[in-house]
Formats: C-alpha cells, sequence, structure tokens
C-alpha cells in the first residue's frame, strides 16, 4: 500500500511519457563503449595468392616487380626469411589463419576436405571476434571453402565473385550456403567439373562448360585492349581494378574495431598481365637453368619456364600498380594509422625444374618463401628481420599485439619485433601431402625442415624416400644437394625431422 | 488442348525412351562417382561420401528429366513423321548419339587442358553427330528387324526407372534436407 503512494497510476502515466526518450538516450548510452573502442586497432591481412618471395625486388629478385610496394615498405617491418607452412592454398591459408602447421588442422588435400572438426574454434575469426567484428573475402574458391568451416565466426562473408565480372560457382549460392563443402565435392568438383575427364554428369557438363568457354570467349574480346592474354580467372573472370575498388568500397565500410581479411588471386595462374606492363620484362635476364626434378609432373622445358616467369613477372607488376590504390586509401582514410596490416601470401610459385605453378609435391625456396610485411598503427620507420619466420606466426602475434592470450593449440611462434624474440635455432616446416590421407599417419608427404640457414627436405613417398640437404646461405638457389656428403648438421637435422613425423604420427597409434 | 496432346508422343513410348535416358545418364553419374571414391574417402568420413552420392543422384535426376524433356519438345515441334512417328526407338537412338558425342567431347576438352577449343572444332563435331544421328534414324526406319531389337533393348532397360528414379528422389531428400536444416 506504501507502494501506491508513493506512485500514484497518474504518476505512473507520467514517468512512462518519457518512455520514448529512451530511444534517443540508446546511442549516447553506447558512447563510452565506442570511446573504447577507438583504443583498439584493426586487424587487416591482405593475402595475395601464389605470390613468391623470390620474385620481389626488395627480396633480392634483379626485376623490379613492385616498385609501388617498395614505396610504402618505408613504414613497415619486412621479414626476409618468411616461409609458408603448406605449398598450396588449403594447407597455406589453413595455416595462416589458425597458426597450426597442416598436420594439425588436416587441410591436406586440395578441395572440400578441410580442417578437421575438432580443429574448427582454432582459427583468426573466432579468436577476435568477442572485439572485433568479422569480415572475410576471397576470391579462391578453395580458400572460400574454409572460410565456410568458420562460417559461424564470420560477420560478414563476401562472396568469391563479390567484385568478379561474372558469377559462375553453384557451391556458393544461396541454396547451398549451408552445406557449401559437400555441395562443392559433388558439384564443381565432380557433376560441374572443369577440364577433367570424370565428370559424372553426362550432358549437361560439357554444354555448361562450352558455355562458359564462351562466355570467357567473349568478356576476353571485350577486354582485349587492356588484357593482352585474356582476363585474370578462378573460373569467374576479373578486371584487376574492379576488385581493388570492391576492397576499398568493402573498406570504407568497415565496422571498428574490426578484423578485414582479403584474399586477392593474383599473382595465381593464369598469369595476366596488363597492356601496360606486358613484355616489359623482355630484358634478356634469365634465371639460373636448374635440372628437372624426378618429382616434376610437367617436364616443362627451360624455355617455357622462362617465359611463364616472365609473364609471371609481369603479372606481379600489373597487380602491383593496381593494389597500390588500396595502399593509398589505407594511408589517406588514417586506416593504416589505427590498424595492424599483414601483407602476405598462402605458399610461393615455382617455375623450374621441369615443373610449373605450384601443384607439385617438390619443395624449394621459390614455393614457400613468401613476403610478410606487418605495419603497425603509427609506425614511421621501416624495420627488416632476417631470422626465419613461420606463416603460422601470424595469428599468435595478432593475439598477443591485441592483448589476448597467445592460445595454447597455436604451434607458430610470436614475430620477432612483435613480442618475440631472434631465435637463430628456431625450426621451420613446410610440407606437402596432398595424397595423403586426412584422417590417417603422414605416410606420402614433402616436409623440408629449415634453420640455421640450410634446409633439408624429406620426400617420404612409397616409391621415393629421399632427403635433400641445401645450404641456403652459399646456394640460394639450391642447386647443389649436400645430402649425399652426409655432413653432420644434416645427420642432426634428418633425426630432428624424423623425430617429428615420429610425434605427429604418434597421434594416430591406437 | 487434345490438338496439343495429340502433338506429344505417346505415354508408352516416353517411358520406353525415359529407360534408355535413366540408364545411360545414372550409370555414367555412378561411374562418375566410383572414380573419385579412391580420392574422397581420404579426405571425408562415411557420412559425407553418402552425401556427395545423394547431390550426384539428385543431380542425375534432374539431368534425367531435362533431357527427357527435350526429346518430348523435339517431337512436339518437329513434323510428326520426322521424329514423334517412332518415338520410341528415334528418341532412344538419339540418346545414344548425343550421350557417344558428349562423352567424346568431355575427353577432348580434357585434353586440351583448360584451353579453350577451337569453335570449327566444335562446329565439326556437331555436324558430324547430326549426320549420324540422321543416317542411323534413316537405316532404323527402314529395317523394322533393327527397330524389334532396339524396341526390345529399351524394354528390358526400363527396370531401371524402378532402380534409379527412387535413388534420385531419395538423393533430392538428402539434399533438401542438408540445406534447410
Amino acid at each position: 500500500m506504501q507502494a501506491n503512494k508513493l506512485l500514484s497510476r497518474r504518476d505512473f502515466l507520467k514517468l512512462a511519457s518519457f518512455a520514448p526518450l529512451t530511444w534517443f538516450a540508446s546511442p549516447l548510452m553506447q558512447f563510452p563503449r565506442q570511446m573504447a573502442d577507438v583504443q583498439i586497432p584493426n586487424v587487416i591481412v591482405l593475402v595475395f595468392d601464389a605470390w613468391s618471395a623470390s620474385h620481389l625486388q626488395f627480396y633480392g629478385y634483379p626485376r623490379r616487380t613492385m616498385p609501388n610496394l617498395e614505396r610504402i615498405l618505408e613504414k613497415a617491418t619486412v621479414f626476409h626469411n618468411h616461409y609458408a607452412a603448406g605449398t598450396f592454398t588449403t594447407a597455406g591459408t589453413a595455416s595462416l589463419l589458425t597458426g597450426m602447421y597442416p598436420w594439425t588442422h588436416r587441410a591436406l588435400s586440395l578441395g572440400s576436405g578441410g580442417i578437421v572438426d575438432t580443429q574448427l574454434d582454432h582459427q583468426l575469426f573466432a579468436l577476435l571476434s568477442d572485439t572485433h567484428s568479422t569480415l572475410a573475402y576471397t576470391q579462391n574458391k578453395f580458400a572460400d571453402l574454409l572460410l565456410y568451416e568458420f562460417t559461424q565466426s564470420i560477420d560478414h562473408h563476401l562472396q568469391t565473385g563479390e567484385f568478379n565480372l561474372d558469377r559462375r560457382f553453384i557451391y556458393n549460392s544461396a541454396p547451398f550456403e549451408n552445406d557449401t563443402q559437400i555441395a562443392f565435392a559433388s558439384l564443381e568438383n565432380n557433376a560441374l567439373l572443369d577440364g577433367e575427364t570424370r565428370s559424372s554428369s553426362l550432358f549437361i557438363n560439357s554444354l555448361f562448360r562450352l558455355w562458359k568457354m564462351n562466355t570467357a570467349l567473349d568478356n576476353d574480346h571485350r577486354f582485349a585492349n587492356e588484357y593482352p592474354l585474356g582476363l585474370p580467372d578462378d573460373t569467374e573472370q576479373f578486371v584487376l581494378s574492379d576488385v581493388v575498388d570492391g576492397a576499398i568500397r568493402t573498406l570504407q565500410n568497415l565496422e571498428e574495431p574490426g578484423v578485414a581479411y582479403f584474399h586477392f588471386y593474383p599473382p595465381h595462374e593464369n598469369y595476366r598481365p596488363t597492356q601496360k606492363f606486358y613484355h616489359i620484362f623482355s630484358d634478356g635476364w634469365q634465371p639460373p637453368e636448374k635440372p628437372v626434378h624426378r618429382l616434376s609432373w610437367g617436364q616443362f622445358s627451360y624455355s617455357t619456364l622462362n617465359q611463364l616467369n616472365r609473364e609471371y613477372d609481369e603479372y606481379i607488376a600489373s597487380w602491383d600498380a593496381e593494389v597500390s590504390r588500396l595502399f593509398q586509401y589505407l594511408q589517406d582514410s588514417g586506416l593504416l594509422d589505427r590498424s595492424y596490416v599483414v601483407l602476405t601470401a598462402d605458399h610461393g610459385e615455382l617455375n623450374e625444374r621441369g615443373e610449373r605453378g605450384h601443384f607439385t609435391s617438390m619443395i624449394f625456396e621459390p614455393l614457400i618463401h613468401i613476403p610478410l610485411i606487418v605495419f603497425q598503427p603509427g609506425q614511421k620507420q621501416r624495420k627488416d628481420v632476417y631470422t626465419y619466420t613461420s606463416s603460422t606466426d601470424i595469428l599468435p602475434t595478432l593475439a598477443y599485439l591485441l592483448g589476448k592470450p597467445v592460445p595454447a593449440w597455436v604451434e607458430g611462434e610470436l614475430l620477432p619485433g612483435f613480442g618475440g624474440k631472434e631465435n637463430p635455432e628456431r625450426s621451420i616446416y613446410s610440407m606437402d601431402a596432398k595424397t595423403n590421407a586426412s584422417f590417417a599417419p603422414l605416410t606420402q608427404t614433402s616436409i623440408s625442415l629449415t634453420k640455421n640457414q640450410h634446409r633439408l627436405t624429406y620426400y617420404d613417398y612409397p616409391d621415393d624416400q629421399q632427403f635433400e640437404f641445401y645450404n641456403l646461405e652459399e646456394d640460394r638457389e639450391e642447386l647443389k644437394d649436400l645430402y649425399p656428403s652426409q655432413p653432420a648438421l644434416a645427420r642432426r637435422m634428418k633425426d630432428e625431422l624424423l623425430q617429428k613425423l615420429d610425434e605427429i604420427n604418434q597421434a594416430f597409434e591406437f | 488442348m487434345t490438338t496439343l496432346r495429340g502433338r506429344l508422343p505417346h505415354q508408352k513410348e516416353i517411358l520406353y525412351v525415359f529407360g534408355g535416358v535413366v540408364f545411360a545418364i545414372y550409370t555414367w553419374a555412378i561411374r562418375g562417382f566410383l572414380y573419385q571414391l579412391s580420392s574422397l574417402r581420404l579426405y571425408h568420413t562415411l557420412g559425407e561420401i553418402f552425401a556427395i552420392f545423394s547431390y550426384l543422384m539428385a543431380f542425375a535426376l534432374i539431368e534425367s528429366l531435362i533431357v527427357m524433356s527435350g526429346l518430348v519438345l523435339v517431337g512436339f515441334t518437329l513434323p510428326r513423321k520426322w521424329f514423334r512417328e517412332g518415338f520410341a526407338y528415334k528418341g532412344f537412338i538419339t540418346t545414344l548419339v548425343a550421350g557417344i558425342a558428349m562423352i567424346t567431347l568431355q575427353y577432348y576438352l580434357f585434353s586440351l587442358n583448360y584451353e579453350i577449343p577451337p569453335m570449327k572444332v566444335i562446329y565439326l563435331g556437331f555436324g558430324i553427330t547430326t549426320i549420324l544421328l540422321i543416317s542411323l534414324i534413316w537405316v532404323f526406319q527402314n529395317r523394322p528387324q533393327l527397330q524389334k531389337f532396339l524396341l526390345a533393348v529399351q524394354e528390358r532397360l526400363q527396370i531401371f526407372i524402378y532402380f534409379y528414379v527412387p535413388l534420385g528422389i531419395v538423393g533430392l531428400a538428402v539434399v533438401a534436407f542438408r540445406n534447410i536444416w
């Protein structure tokens, strides 16, 4: 009864009339949180697909392939000996995003196998989603399949074709968005498969492919003046400038603090330089000729590989000219001053020893040596780091920089200069196990151990078990295999590598 | 309405052709699945492999219905004597010839390793297929014994409708289930 005296019905109605004001008060209530958020930097990860450090002038390549990027390195930390944990998109990207080696995340095949269920929460987006908005975009269908595995942690997942000329993928179309892995394995990788005989569709496959080829030809004709070798494509064709414009538009709407992951397809094969850069490297320079490797599937001639390398360089230069607008936007918008920007690759590219591209079992420098450039908020001076680092280091480093505990499941270490210390004794692994089952011990694999300026590579296949050993300081081109002479360091590294393999495979012993 | 229905091939003949279409498309689909099976089992669980098979069966059902609709449409559109008369064996021959042409095309496209084929080769292939198809239809039209033989084969192939089509329907249900829930 006392309460009635304090708050009569009339008083209550008077107070209720103020209720709509709470709508205006709502943004004010959020203000302190926003003020707090301003202090938290964004994370922008830019990945260029199949981007080899061995083809960049600031890593010692004789051709000046990326002059625009070189200019902004004056405000960045450049890692000179950074290595991809995987040698192709699925394994390389998965290691970058999880901080784990392929033997742990088990994304071993090129396709829909993906990361094992038990490791799905161990990734960049999940790690930062409590403090950051998360945005992810890739043009590469295989990387896109990984992003679909992380879909619970990604607020905005842009489609592969978002900035492309056309959209041809079915697996990521609306009806299949809940089941992309299986839709991909069944449709893109089987019924509507490109370039293989084993499609399971008798009529629709060939007709669909002819239609795609026809539209591709039309688009190539339309852009013939700009792209003399045809348009760049990963099934879906695109124009380099459109992709950069799209990325800039997306960043303009970034919800801060945010994590933005952009995985661009260039300079991945097919190399399609723009007219401006086509033939700019017809300079007569030739890389050293290397013997055809026994694991080379293609057996391409030296002259063919030279031409491919030239086109690859020209494509990198074309991409540099376009993507420089993105760097400029990051600077002009101030994003560079309030973000950690990581620029790297999922894996490199190898046009040598009879092989082209990166669909190979071989492990050599151009395939695993990738760029890593990190911009810190407000960084004014360039730093150079020469210690060996791994693509598995990026996730723990970002966690550390954003004040989060480094997860126990991470296999990488903190990058030197970003919480980590230079460790010349550190072991860096890179591997390929495309033909190995995801659920079984590693018995068909190429695995390399890089440390102390040397690399030991173990090719472990049923009909080919061999070690190769190179001194990277004196023989960066890996021309002289020192393993037959059995130096002491090679024996020690061999023991370490075999012990590591045993550890990995112990998890499968019952 | 009666005129329109009169232009359609007879229901029994449609069923005869459908048996051949289903046999060709599903058999090719299962062949494609088995070809990939050894690779799939390296990276997918048994449940996922079953789901992939379901997708392929659903796809084969849709493909069969599209091809069958195309044949019926041809019968509906062309003059009666050209295709609708003797639809059962003409439709079957068309399915076989077009199927072989598509397999050849798949192998040819594969041999090019992702390169775009010259259009004149495609037109030439289309021309050869058309001539072969017309010639075969002409030969069968003038040989009732051959027609009887084909019809006997088709009659036996109809069993596949009762086996494959339900597989396709189950596949569609699995695909729908996985994508809706």
